[in-house]
């Protein structure tokens, strides 16, 4: 269903709504294609027709693409991207309004900006240009003082343009540029002239919005190839959240990658830059909801030793884990999920109780116990951010676990829950406070889905630590997955078991790769992605779960590779 | 090219036209629309702070009714470090949060609070944790400031139309706030419409260097400063090439994505609608500006030090004449600000449900809210505006998106404060137990100078309190 919502300043927001029905417990019926929305499950964003069929997929009728979406750049490709083009930092994180997200990851698809949106991007622009006119002489192609003549101006506008815009500036670009500059270096000298082209270059919706579009530069209700500049910015800043280098320019110039095989060549190339650890890590971090983790508090008479050091290794060691893993160890979604090693600081080997090898270097990866830490779930971070201040969270992490890593939405409780979790006590254990979820027939229909991969974790307190006894008896972290297909149901005891079920499930593997697209794309998948989604499925799974094989299909995939700019031609 | 805003066109001009002249300086009082003298503008100012009146469960909360009579009475703990300025303020007690929708209460509280509108429910393009799992959408109504903003009359705080080319200031209104996170619909209050949230800036140097940097009573009229005059023939060819740098891309993409380029060029719109340079002479001797500040990391053990300033500029901003219709955001619905100055261990939305008897820390925070509240009222009463101060030009509703911190919609405290220029009659408590707080929002409506009866969707024509004026 669409429909157009008539805001109060006159702009008509076009929402979708979704199938979902809100407030009706859970059946266990989770995770049907369609029935989901961008928090966590599939989705429904922008489905025009009624897209290909998952038997279509891999001839000729299962090719489509979703709606691409003009989506804003975010605060840190801002950052990037002028730290490339100037390198000043423009402070984008601090200057401009905090970006939307699409399911977990920051994306500025939907939201128009307001007026103080575009007041900042002003200010930034006009900030960044000022810090860059007493080095206008190491930019500009031409010696300042002799640039008398406009050649040199059509020059910089040219070719610093087309790295401002990713993409050739059409003539009239030029033409209007060069005016400017004219004006602007009139009685002022070039210097003067530059500075207020770059300032318009940097609020130009060129720079400010990733503008996606086919060859024939009108829109097209139809999937049609993204331009050669276009594939080579979705690249760029899906790998490395920043503009293209010289080499996807050219490539993007000379036509290449057009070549299915030029572009997996450019995604291995891209992920082995170092460039690529900073966007691996953020995307685990965003999946798995710990942008946040910095933020983190806890109650400190319970624990006396949380604080921002122990915090910022944290972070660390999670970011460092997941490049890791991806990049530099075998790049395996099962050892993603299963290996027993970490990145600890001094603080968290103290956590974990481990100690480094002797001769291994900062960076290095730290064998840690394999019967108490499997995986991303496992390490400190991920527990600590998903608990309260002063005790575990079988629900925050049952939940993180049913959205994010199965992509199965859960319908909210019913009004006037209270949701605070229970006080803890000395005697009863975190499964005999929550007893009452399963307890009470309105509670249970959801909460038997959350509760028991949330109570598997109940071996790690609310800063992460391994523990062997809950209140006055030993930890019980057994319980029994239900909801989920044949290859993951069933019983488990602690997160060592159910993260290894998570390894070889089919389902985690296909939320692993929506996860993915969402990110590569910016935006929540539609029907008419199921082709796409399903090639990256397919894929991780016949390279034995490889997640840069994964990587590689993204920028392979019809969605990728195309725009569909609107569902009817204008 | 034209000048397109008020001070483009200079205010001496216009007193010139008017037959008044100029060595009046900063003295000249400011002018109504039909040009009679001694109108200070009415200012409209909207505060938030989080969470409801502390109570220990759903049944339990503190009263916080002030003890005694309309006119007599002493204020609860929550609200006495108030006291200095009792006679400037009026404590409405009982209103019942007109507010409902997706989400809990938080949110839809959030969402309602300065609408009196309904909270959505999901869509794929607004999708937020509305609470304990809860999604949500965005609120369904525009906030009372920017009904207020868009509205103009003699007795508003605006005499001319939005889209008069000659803006009385150079914003409409303004949007600050202190640690308002992300754009999701629990941390948002400000909306110019269905489906439409504003937000607010947090970042104190950038709003006073937007706000106030150029703001120099000395500054010469832009027609006798060359230097201005260059930098406002730039700015303005600079927004043309945008423009058609917009028109460009709108050719390009396809018919749903129009909104966004709408929504662009309207913000540029507003830019060149303050290209005059905009630094606004005004006629108050009292304008006088804050210290700059300086960088703050917008966490958490900057929060007192970040509210000052935004606090400083607010009051800037109305006296100077920069707008005149304001909102503060203090934290989000569901603050998870934790008060370590004030020695708490635990922060505030996890002590308001965290089974224990949290009470009196709670009421410490409301206290401590109170004190910074004061700390800004103070700062407007200060400010000499010929007959009264500028609080007694201005009215201040401060609100809360709960009734209690355990999730009651009802007796939610609300203050009000200033005279709205001789509107409200201050030093008052009154009794509403179980109004509406819609019927709050159309009375500040009405002290704005708006002629109406409902304000939001969900009690359209409430009509407004009475005993307020």
């Amino acid at each position: 269903m669409m429909r157009r919502i008539q805001t109060g300043r006159g702009l008509a927001v076009p929402l979708v709504f979704s199938s979902l029905v809100l407030g009706q417990g859970c059946t266990g019926e989770l995770g049907a294609e369609g029935a989901a929305r961008p928090g966590g499950g599939a989705a429904s964003g922008g489905t025009t027709g009624e897209g290909p069929r998952i038997e279509d997929c891999g001839s000729a009728a299962g090719f489509d693409a979703g709606l691409t979406k003009l989506r804003r750049l975010t605060r840190q490709q801002v950052d990037n991207t002028i730290r490339d083009l100037f390198g000043v930092e423009a402070e984008a994180e601090r200057t401009l309004s905090p970006d939307e997200r699409m399911g977990p990851f920051y994306s500025n698809a939907i939201a128009p900006v307001t007026s103080l949106q575009v007041q900042q991007a002003q200010e930034l622009a006009a900030r960044v240009a000022r810090a860059v006119e007493p080095r206008m002489a190491e930019i500009v192609p031409c010696d300042l003082a002799a640039a008398a003549d406009l050649s040199c101006a059509e020059t910089f506008v040219e070719t610093f343009g087309e790295r401002a815009y990713r993409r050739p500036l059409e003539a009239e670009e030029v033409d209007a540029l060069v005016r400017l500059y004219e004006l602007g270096s009139r009685d002022m000298g070039a210097a003067n002239g530059f500075r207020l082209v770059i300032e318009a270059m940097l609020q130009s919706p060129s720079f400010l919005y990733h503008v996606e579009v086919g060859e024939a530069g009108t829109p097209s209700a139809l999937p049609v190839p993204i331009t050669p500049f276009g594939l080579a910015a979705r690249l760029s800043y899906f790998l490395w959240n920043t503009l293209p280098d010289v080499e996807l320019f050219e490539l993007a110039a000379s036509g290449a990658l057009a070549d299915e095989g030029i572009v997996a060549q450019q995604v291995q190339r891209l992920l082995a830059h170092p460039r690529a650890a900073t966007t691996i890590a953020s995307f685990h971090m965003q999946w798995l909801g710990l942008t946040s983790l910095v933020d983190v508090s806890k109650d400190p008479n319970v624990y006396p030793d949380f604080d921002e050091a122990l915090v910022e290794e944290m972070i660390e060691e999670t970011a460092r884990f997941a490049e890791y893993v991806v990049r530099e160890g075998d790049g395996r979604l099962e050892t993603l999920l299963t290996a027993s090693f970490g990145f600890p600081g001094e603080r968290l080997e103290r956590l974990y109780g481990v100690q480094r090898p002797p001769g291994a270097s900062p960076g290095d990866p730290v064998p840690l116990d394999s019967t108490q830490r499997s995986g991303i779930l496992t390490l400190a971070g991920f527990l600590a951010k998903h608990a309260h201040g002063d005790q575990s969270s079988p629900v925050h992490r049952g939940m993180i676990v049913r959205e994010n890593v199965l992509c199965q939405p859960i319908p909210p409780p019913p009004a006037n829950v209270d949701g605070a979790p229970p006080t803890p006590t000395e005697v009863d254990s975190t499964r005999e406070r929550f007893a009452q979820h399963v307890a009470d027939p309105s509670c249970a229909s959801c909460h038997k889905l959350i509760d028991p991969p949330g109570l598997a974790f109940e071996h790690y307190d609310a800063i992460g630590a391994y523990r062997t006894i809950d209140g006055l008896g030993p930890v019980d972290a057994t319980g029994e997955l239900i909801g989920v297909r044949e290859d993951l149901a069933g019983s488990f005891d602690g997160a060592i078991e159910l993260t290894r079920k998570l390894a070889s499930s089919s389902e985690v593997a296909e939320c692993v790769s929506r996860q993915w697209f969402r990110f590569a794309l910016g935006r929540v998948e539609s029907q008419n992605d199921v082709c796409s989604i399903h090639s990256l499925q397919e894929r991780l799974q016949s390279s034995g779960g490889d997640i840069r094989a994964l990587l590689t299909q993204v920028a392979l995939s019809d969605a990728f590779r195309h725009v569909r700019a609107t569902a009817e031609e204008n | 090219m034209k000048p397109s805003h008020r001070f483009g066109v200079s205010r001496r001009r216009m007193l010139q036209g008017l037959g008044l002249g100029l060595g009046l300086g900063p003295l000249v009082p400011l002018l109504n629309a039909s040009g009679q003298e001694d109108l200070r503008p009415k200012r409209l100012l909207l505060l938030f702070t989080p969470d409801g009146a502390p109570a220990l469960d759903y049944n339990t909360a503190i009263d916080w009714r002030p003890q005694g009579t309309e006119r007599d009475f002493t204020l609860h703990s929550i609200h006495r470090p108030l006291d200095p300025l009792k006679s400037k303020l009026v404590i409405p007690w009982g209103l019942t949060m007109t507010a409902g929708g997706a989400g809990e209460n938080h949110a839809f509280g959030m969402a309602g609070l300065w609408t009196a509108s309904t909270l959505h429910g999901p869509s794929p393009g607004a999708d937020f944790d509305g609470g304990n799992g809860n999604r949500t959408g965005w609120g369904s109504g525009p906030s009372i400031d920017q009904i207020v903003a868009r509205a103009f009359g003699p007795d508003c705080p605006y005499q001319v139309a939005l889209d008069d080319p000659q803006q009385q200031t150079p914003y409409r209104t303004v949007e600050l706030g202190v640690q308002c996170l992300n754009p999701t619909s629990l941390n948002r209050m400000i909306y110019a419409g269905d489906n439409a949230p504003l937000h607010p800036e947090t970042n104190p140097r950038a709003a006073f260097e937007r706000l106030l940097a150029g703001v120099d009573p000395s500054t010469p009229d832009v027609a006798d400063d060359p230097a201005r005059q260059r930098r406002q023939l730039e700015q303005q060819a600079l927004v043309d090439l945008l423009k058609d740098d917009l028109a460009r891309i709108r050719r390009r993409i396809g018919k749903e994505d129009g909104y966004k380029l709408d929504a662009h060029l309207e913000g540029l719109l507003d830019l060149e609608r303050r290209l005059g340079g905009s630094p606004p002479l005004s006629p108050n001797a009292n304008c006088t500006l804050p210290e700059a500040p300086g960088a703050t990391s917008g966490r958490g053990g900057d929060f007192p030090a970040e509210i000052r300033h935004m606090m400083d500029i607010a009051v800037a901003a109305l006296s100077c004449d920069v707008t005149r219709v304001l909102s503060l955001q203090l934290s989000y619905a569901f603050s998870h600000v934790l008060h370590t100055w004030l020695g708490h261990t635990s922060d505030h939305h996890n002590m308001s449900h965290d089974g224990q008897d949290r009470r009196r820390e709670l009421q410490e925070i409301d206290a401590w809210y109170a004190e910074q509240v004061l700390y800004l009222l103070e700062k407007l009463d200060s400010v000499d505006e010929g007959d009264g101060t500028l609080l007694d030009n201005t009215l201040v509703v401060w609100g809360r998106e709960l009734g209690t911190t355990a999730h009651r919609m009802t007796r939610v405290p609300f203050v009000l404060a200033g005279g709205a220029r001789g509107g409200l009659t201050t030093g008052r408590y009154l009794q509403y137990d179980g109004q509406q707080h819609a019927r709050l929002l159309v009375s500040v409506a009405r002290l704005m100078g708006l002629d109406v009866d409902g304000i939001g969707n969900r009690e359209p024509g409430s009509g407004g309190l009475a005993d307020l004026a």
